[in-house]
């Protein structure tokens, strides 16, 4: 089932970051993912 | 043998008093009393109570490591087989008492132990894994079945006797599977099943499936440029050493823990415990489950208005969804009237 207000993150053990990547491009990332799952606070509830 | 039994009773039921005594300190009788009397009559002559200790219902939650310890010592002495507490029924603070010494003196004296709960007890929640618990009505009406069935299954714990399903001995369930021989097959007994279920005859699963109701979605946040929003995590996420104790697995709390004024989340000041995923790397940047470093920037260009100033934090493998709903009763009515629009929950 997939909800409208669940976000995937990048993996478990790190989801809102790489630690692949440089701190700053990481910070970057979390950026826009945090706002991306954030935006989607903004609709409504639908299920499928 | 004759089995030496231990009863626990508060300062109500011991006969000592009500409200006004609830601070009485631990103490013991070698006799029984009160509802000892009635559950000496259905142990018998296989078990005696030699001892009945009690303890004020405010003493206990107020002073619960010196209460307990002095309890304890007070089952020590006797060289007890055997510990029964209560029932409490549906009495909250004795009901706490009860469950935590049974736990208590199974785990550190290695003693068989049963109390006697309503099944909606707070007690229950926190106890039932690790503690057996007999199913009561709410009130001192339901004394008798309660404390014979109490006896009973006390008798075959003391005994070392294995117990059978709850539904048959009369307890509540604890969460565990054990192995037993059916007469029938597997694809016999579901068949048999499926038959009962789709003539609409009764029938009982073998795997009952947990509830978890159905909650209804909130309202979308219109403007996220207007809205607080509030982080929550069920990664384990805490501040170093754990100061709460959460548990990292099965977790029975959840914690609060300050952000107010922090810019991001630093490494050595919070800390994951959580034993269902590799913790390292949310050691290493604790912003990696807990956002607060892109929270901020997000603030700061304007795109969200503000950030609540607490963190709730628990762990989220094996946890009792009765936690969560409880976490969100307490902390939602919180939140409303702290002007929060939204939540972002980080999970594992």
């Amino acid at each position: 089932m997939y909800v409208n207000r669940i976000f995937p993150g990048v993996a478990i053990p790190h989801l809102l970051g790489n630690p692949k990547l440089p701190r700053s491009e990481e910070k970057v990332l979390r950026q826009e993912l945090t706002e991306r799952a954030l935006r989607l606070l903004e609709q409504a509830v639908a299920q499928a | 043998m004759e089995l030496r039994v231990v009863h626990y009773l508060n300062q109500f039921f011991a006969g000592l008093g009500g409200e006004a005594e609830a601070d009485l300190e631990p103490r013991a009788v070698d006799k029984a009393l009160g509802p000892g009397e009635t559950l000496q009559g259905y142990l018998g002559t296989a078990g005696k109570i030699v001892r009945t200790i009690i303890c004020g219902d405010n003493c206990f939650s107020d002073r619960q490591e010196e209460s307990l310890a002095a309890l304890l010592g007070m089952v020590r002495e006797v060289e007890a087989n055997l510990l029964i507490a209560g029932p409490a029924f549906a009495a909250g603070r004795y009901g706490l008492a009860c469950a935590h010494l049974c736990d208590a003196a199974k785990r550190e004296l290695g003693l068989a132990s049963v109390t006697g709960l309503a099944p909606d007890n707070p007690a229950v929640a926190t106890y039932k894994r690790e503690v057996l618990i007999v199913p009561t009505g709410a009130s001192a009406v339901s004394m008798k079945q309660a404390l014979a069935r109490m006896a009973a299954i006390g008798m075959k714990l003391a005994r070392g006797e294995s117990l059978g399903p709850p539904g048959v001995e009369g307890y509540l369930p604890q969460g565990f599977r054990r192995n037993a021989l059916a007469e029938e097959s597997g694809a016999k007994r579901a068949l048999a099943m499926l038959r009962a279920k789709l003539s609409g005859e009764p029938f009982v699963t073998e795997i009952p499936l947990p509830e978890f109701g159905r909650v209804p979605p909130a309202p979308p946040v219109s403007d996220l440029s207007r809205a607080v929003i509030a982080l929550f995590t069920t990664g384990g996420l805490v501040p170093k050493g754990n100061p709460d104790r959460l548990r990292s697995h099965a977790a029975t709390s959840y914690g609060r823990y300050s952000i107010e004024g922090l810019q991001e989340l630093k490494a050595g000041e919070f800390e994951a415990f959580h034993s269902g995923y590799y913790t390292a790397y949310v050691n290493e940047d604790p912003n990696r489950i807990v956002p607060l470093d892109a929270i901020r920037s997000l603030i700061r260009a304007g795109n969200l208005a503000g950030v609540h100033p607490t963190l709730y934090a628990t762990t989220g493998n094996g946890t009792d969804p009765r936690l969560l709903e409880r976490m969100a009763e307490e902390v939602g009515p919180e939140l409303k009237r702290a002007g929060v629009g939204g939540a972002l929950i980080t999970s594992t």
